[in-house]
């Protein structure tokens, strides 16, 4: 059975991706010692603590705008790839609950096959939405207002105080954080554990060449889908 | 891979006792910068690495363009030797 | 008998009353009699005018005016004498010593910053006030630009504390809450510390202190914050916190432990019990209210824009971020416990 190569994920995303998650990962080191520095003493003084969790937001933030300009202006995909379609929420989301509670126990396949066009299985669509869209931009915004509070004083003001700031901030970055672990353990389901790991490292995901996707919407019929000349890339031949 | 991250975290405990010790000895020099240039490092890595395949193709691209003849010419007298 | 006992009981209360309060008295008069022509600009010129109603409720003015003027005689002012004055190592010389090795001596004298006749205790002077002083010689901008070079949110910083914080030593450091008021709206006004008279006008009439401490105990409870935060007759005013000092010293300089953030911030919700409502009073002084022990660590209300990171978090916010990291555990432990009891039925399907 020979193998094929298939681009999944360009390397804006790839930068993307790689920095978010050094980045989040930094701040929620970095928070956990500025929020209980009594209890955590990580890093050299609580300052470096504080500029180390400053600049890791800025380059979230960074990373989450490249994120959106190549959905939203270069692939023009961001809707596509990240809205539930109704048939996601009718059946798709209860067929890939099941599938991870139940089915993928008792060996069954995964009933989502990821394509470039067909990236994310019903609930990692609703659950990156509520992440892209909800989640980090609220983090990111609260962060910013908390890394120089003077100048937005007023804004802060608007939305109950400095206090009520930092609860939105520190709960939300839980959230971020909850999602984290249920994340990278679900990128470990694979047939192999790093099998959707290498791809959002290389770029290519490796498959069999006979094997067919398990659900397929519309077009998006895995041969077609690898050979399109969007991506720039055709699909190779293993090396 | 392993080893870089054994340096690197060998690295910022050698930095964090450094400071420490500063702040004990009354030195007032602010190494707090240290670890934000090593965070942007690693950044910066991470992005040089994900434009590694683009770039080599980029480069083979440009060397067939421009030094694809030469390249060839060099080649020859090399290969008669 | 009994009567008799009484009688006399009431007699000796009579005289002990009257023995603490005569000096008083005198001091009293003594003072009021100065303050007839000292007190009125009109008749001794802005340069030797005093404020009776600042001068009397200071340590100085329970001494009296000629604790510190001894010279004067009662041919004056007609004598043509000019009264002595005495020097403040008098008293205070302990302080004047300290203040000798520090690195303002020799650039700025006792009245520089103190006006004898409003000298008030530090607990008694606003966090705004005590600034003013130093912004007598330190140019705001310029302090703003020396201590954003290694300070972050150095404005925040400069604004929100009084210098001697950090720039002088003492024993210990509370928190306390003054009432800040928006002046015009929201975009063309920003909020200054209110007045007295500003207060006294928000409160009706009533002490000013029962605009948060509603039950008039003279205690400020979590509850009375919450409540003065949410109600929507205050929302012109709101708490401002400062770190400030109980006792000052005068060995005006960095403190070395000040440069590390962890004096203030890494110290933990044990170090920020203790806080004070504080109120302008019509003389231009503070009075102090206590205020429930903790209160500033409240999750939301209590002080809902005062939060020090690092050592004003609320507990209770804690364990709720804790329940969603916990909840963020499910998936990895609870499914790959599964995984891995069921990881036969997988290779049977890979084979």
């Amino acid at each position: 059975m020979s193998k094929i190569k298939i681009y999944l994920q360009p390397t804006p995303i790839r930068i993307w991706h790689w920095l978010n998650a050094f980045g989040i990962i930094t701040l929620c080191i970095t928070g956990v010692q500025i929020r209980f520095p009594d209890h955590l003493h990580l890093f050299a003084s609580y300052k470096s603590a504080i500029l180390l969790h400053n600049v890791a937001g800025l380059v979230v933030a960074f990373s989450f705008s490249l994120w959106f300009i190549y959905y939203a202006v270069v692939s023009r995909t961001l809707l596509k790839t990240y809205m539930p379609s109704r048939d996601d929420l009718e059946h798709g989301l209860a067929r890939q609950a099941k599938f991870y509670l139940l089915t993928y126990f008792l060996g069954w396949k995964n009933p989502h096959h990821a394509t470039p066009d067909n990236k994310f299985n019903p609930m990692q669509k609703s659950a990156y939405l509520a992440i892209m869209f909800i989640l980090v931009p609220l983090v990111s915004l609260s962060g910013l207002l908390l890394t120089n509070v003077s100048p937005m004083r007023d804004l802060v003001l608007m939305i109950g105080g400095l206090k009520i700031l930092v609860a939105i901030h520190f709960l939300l970055a839980c959230c971020l954080c909850a999602f984290l672990f249920t994340h990278v353990y679900l990128a470990t389901l694979g047939k192999t554990p790093l099998e959707h790991i290498k791809p959002m490292w290389t770029g290519w995901e490796e498959e069999d060449s006979t094997e067919q996707p398990h659900h397929v919407t519309g077009s998006s019929r895995l041969p077609s889908v690898a050979a399109m000349p969007r991506t720039g890339m055709t699909t190779r031949r293993r090396p | 891979m392993k080893s870089k991250l054994t340096i690197l975290m060998v690295l910022t405990t050698q930095l964090g006792l450094a400071s420490n010790l500063m702040a004990a000895t009354g030195v007032r020099e602010d190494t707090s910068m240290v670890l934000v240039y090593l965070f942007l490092g690693m950044c910066a890595m991470i992005v040089i690495m994900q434009l590694m395949p683009a770039m080599f193709l980029l480069f083979g691209m440009l060397k067939s363009l421009f030094f694809g003849h030469k390249g060839q010419v060099k080649a020859n007298p090399a290969a008669k030797h | 008998m009994k009567t008799e006992i009484v009688h006399k009981i009431m007699i000796l209360g009579l005289q002990i009353s009257l023995y603490t309060l005569i000096p008083l008295l005198a001091v009293a008069t003594e003072n009021s009699a100065c303050l007839e022509c000292h007190g009125d600009a009109a008749a001794v010129g802005e340069s030797l005018v005093i404020e009776a109603l600042s001068f009397d409720n200071t340590a100085h003015g329970e001494l009296g005016c000629h604790i510190c003027h001894a010279s004067i005689s009662d041919g004056h002012p007609d004598d043509g004498l000019t009264p002595s004055r005495t020097s403040c190592v008098e008293c205070h010389d302990p302080i004047s010593q300290e203040y000798a090795a520090s690195l303002h001596a020799g650039k700025a004298s006792c009245s520089d910053c103190h006006t004898p006749h409003r000298a008030l205790g530090p607990t008694a002077v606003s966090g705004h006030d005590m600034n003013r002083q130093c912004l007598t010689c330190h140019d705001h901008a310029d302090m703003l630009d020396k201590h954003g070079e290694w300070l972050p949110q150095a404005d925040l910083h400069v604004s929100m504390l009084p210098c001697i914080t950090c720039h002088s030593s003492s024993d210990q450091y509370v928190i306390s809450l003054y009432i800040i008021k928006r002046h015009g709206n929201m975009l063309s006004g920003g909020y200054e510390l209110a007045s007295f008279d500003e207060l006294s006008v928000q409160s009706n009439g009533r002490p000013i202190e029962q605009l948060v401490d509603r039950n008039a105990d003279g205690y400020v409870s979590l509850a009375e914050l919450r409540m003065f935060n949410l109600d929507p007759e205050n929302k012109q005013l709101r708490l401002q916190g400062m770190i400030t000092p109980e006792g000052v010293s005068h060995n005006f300089r960095t403190q070395d432990d000040r440069w590390d953030c962890s004096f203030c911030h890494a110290s933990g919700p044990a170090a920020r019990q203790v806080s004070f409502l504080s109120l302008a009073e019509p003389d231009g002084s503070y009075k102090r209210v206590p205020v429930e022990k903790g209160a500033v660590l409240d999750a939301l209300y209590g002080t809902p824009d005062f939060y020090m990171v690092g050592s004003t978090r609320s507990t209770a916010l804690n364990y709720v971020g804790l329940v969603i990291l916990a909840g963020g555990l499910v998936m990895p432990i609870g499914h790959g416990t599964l995984r891995i009891l069921t990881r036969k039925n997988r290779t049977k399907e890979e084979e």
